[in-house]
């Protein structure tokens, strides 16, 4: 939790530098995220009939994820977005629908199942993948394909399915490289950014003057040009922070990003339930995943993938997602801890002479 | 001239956004027909700073103050959130490190940590790897069979790579069979669908081999915390025994040296006494005129006279007389 709330501040003061109103309303987001955190952790510590909450998992997951479809609007060539009817605030439901698809994964995949048995959890990730990429929003969608993958061969699948699955990626990823054009100048940008600078590549070029005009240490809070970069606040966050603060904070940013996954890599290994361990391997690889793509692309070690840095951009639905699962990562080590001392006490009854 | 004199009482340090929001509101208020075009991307800072000296230089210079305290500020916090983001990190993976440790000392103390149940070998034909009376600890979760990803690994002919699943509750053993074949449950047989459940004493029967489910420490079984409270107090007690220890290994180390020390003396003395001796017999030779006979030189070779074998020759050494005995 202190991790996660390190993280949370240093978005706050970045935010509150570049932007005050956007940086006020993250604070109100980070204590709703506070609430859906609890409640995620209540719900996996206590809920013990799991299969129902699957299916209504499965439900709500897809009913979230047709609703930009349904009723949203195209915004920066996705149409992944739609307004809360009456309070007017925009939603991305494909965040929220993380949490949805890590449960199914887990309990559909624990205790060994067979294939058939996996059968509904498998074909709700692929109706996802299907549903994000009518969206286009590529991005999530690639997360939710590593999630499921990770979370696979982490229950014990057979490794002709991983391999089948990671074949099936790749050729996803070469079609949508023929069919979308964004994606094709996505990866243009990215070899040579340099080669459109005022159009395409501007993006990448302002990040990275950004992160080399901040230097070791930075050129200070609130100095700098972060409003050059477009998505400053959101998905270029991490370039604002080397800017302001300096290259050597982005490193131990990262090396905090790797300590909380650490944390939750501890969980997944001393967990005694397959469910347990599969849920902290879902979020793990949900979080790992997503802060692996947004620090690389900004840095253009791979091509720009259009999501948020967890805890650390500006976004309601991201901060969330983030906070609901690490509430998921708080109910598994609090159901393992419950379930040793049960394990225990109950033996201890039988065995007493 | 005039725009710049509403902006010249403001804080030279105003962010970008809201000095762009209230001069836009101030020309539309104060002067409507007035067309502004300013452009917040591409304003130069150092043109407004020198609008600003013509104007007024007291006030131009009290904002170049605020302005390099505020760029003072703002580095230096870029040098304390390095700082701690580097401690948070540290201490975050010392915490783990603190936590493995802990968690390596319990599992010292206690091996079956986590395994309620073991599986004993009743009976067993035609096998060398396993025998009657052999045991297998449960684990709260796992496979059962004789591949060797199984969590519990049975090395036996008759049992499937993989023969069953099996979790640990509060009611029992359940057990999934995973192999067409399945298992017997004290008689029953349970197939791919059914699920059986195993309580302590039950026995169950793969193929030619028969185990029987107990709990993992029979009969003196006592709950974790039970444990855990009794090997604390353990340490606590062995801590406190501990200086008396030292106190007596302290006295023994002592007694040990002085013993040495009296040794040491009496060999000294005797060494001394013999080489008495053999200066005795020599000089007594020399007064005889014995030496001149060919007789062996006692001084010569006083230890050979002596028969004192060569290796105490040369420890015998008299350091006050500098010659050897």
């Amino acid at each position: 939790m202190a991790l996660t709330n390190f993280i949370c501040g240093t978005g706050f003061v970045l935010l509150l530098t570049v932007s005050p109103e956007r940086g006020e309303r993250q604070m109100l987001y980070y204590f709703a995220g506070l609430i859906l955190m609890m409640a995620m952790s209540l719900a996996v510590t206590h809920i013990h009939r799991l299969e129902m909450l699957s299916a209504l998992a499965i439900l709500a997951g897809l009913l979230l994820l047709a609703l930009p479809l349904l009723f949203g609007e195209w915004v920066n060539g996705a149409k992944n977005w739609v307004s809360l009817p009456g309070f007017g605030i925009p939603f991305q439901p494909s965040e929220l629908v993380k949490l949805c698809l890590i449960l199914v994964l887990a309990q559909a995949f624990s205790r060994q199942p067979s294939l058939r048995q996996m059968f509904p959890a498998l074909a709700f990730a692929v109706a996802c993948l299907l549903l994000l990429m009518l969206q286009r929003d590529l991005g999530t969608a690639l997360i939710y394909y590593l999630t499921t993958l990770i979370v696979f061969y982490a229950a014990g699948g057979s490794l002709p399915l991983v391999a089948l699955g990671l074949m099936g990626g790749t050729g996803a990823a070469v079609f949508g490289y023929k069919m979308f054009p964004h994606v094709r100048l996505r990866v243009a940008m990215w070899r040579n950014p340099w080669s459109d600078p005022t159009g395409g590549g501007y993006q990448i070029i302002q990040a990275l003057l950004a992160i080399g005009s901040g230097g070791l240490f930075g050129v200070g809070l609130g100095q700098g040009s972060p409003e050059k970069i477009p998505a400053y606040d959101n998905d270029f966050i991490f370039a604002v922070a080397c800017e302001q603060l300096g290259q050597v904070f982005g490193i131990l940013l990262l090396a905090v990003y790797a300590a909380l996954l650490l944390r939750g890599a501890v969980l997944v290994l001393r967990a005694r339930r397959s469910f347990g361990m599969l849920l902290a391997c879902g979020v793990v690889a949900c979080l790992g995943t997503q802060t692996l793509m947004i620090a690389a692309g900004v840095i253009k070690l791979i091509p720009l993938t259009g999501v948020t840095m967890p805890f650390l951009s500006y976004g309601g639905s991201s901060l969330l997602s983030c906070m609901g699962m690490i509430g998921i990562l708080h109910g598994t080590d609090a159901r393992e801890r419950r379930a040793i001392e049960t394990d225990f006490s109950s033996a201890g009854k039988r065995g007493e002479p | 001239m005039f725009l710049f004199r509403i902006c010249d009482g403001r804080d030279y340090n105003t962010r970008k956004s809201d000095l762009q929001g209230v001069f836009s509101n101030l020309v539309d208020k104060l002067l409507p027909n007035y067309t502004v075009i300013l452009s917040f991307h591409q304003y130069d800072d150092r043109i407004q700073k020198k609008e600003i000296e013509k104007t007024d230089g007291r006030r131009a210079g009290r904002n170049n103050m605020n302005e390099a305290w505020y760029r003072v500020c703002g580095m230096a916090f870029s040098v304390f959130s390095a700082i701690v983001a580097g401690l948070v990190a540290f201490l975050s993976l010392r915490q783990n490190q603190c936590e493995e440790k802990a968690f390596k000392r319990v599992r010292e103390d206690l091996p079956s940590l986590g395994d309620v149940y073991v599986l004993r070998v009743v009976s067993v034909e035609g096998s060398r790897r396993i025998s009657a009376g052999d045991r297998f600890s449960v684990p709260d979760e796992g496979t059962l069979g004789s591949a060797r990803s199984c969590d519990i690994v049975i090395p036996y002919r008759g049992v499937h790579s993989k023969t069953a699943f099996f979790w640990v509750e509060k009611d029992g053993l359940h057990m999934i069979p995973l192999s067409r074949e399945g298992f017997l449950t004290d008689g029953d047989r349970a197939r791919p669908g059914d699920e059986a459940i195993l309580r302590e004493g039950a026995e169950l029967q793969i193929g030619k081999i028969i185990l029987r489910l107990i709990t993992a420490e029979e009969g003196s079984f006592i709950p974790l915390s039970l444990r855990l409270k009794h090997k604390n107090e353990d340490r606590t007690k062995e801590r406190k025994k501990e200086p008396e220890a030292n106190l007596e290994k302290a006295r023994r180390k002592e007694i040990k040296n002085l013993r040495g020390k009296r040794r040491a003396e009496q060999r000294n003395e005797t060494r001394t006494d013999k080489g008495k001796a053999a200066r005795a017999k020599a000089d007594a030779r020399r007064t005889t005129g014995s030496a001149a006979c060919g007789k062996t030189d006692g001084r010569k070779n006083p230890d050979k006279a002596s028969g004192t074998p060569s290796f105490f020759r040369i420890r015998s050494r008299d350091r006050s007389s500098n010659r050897r005995i």
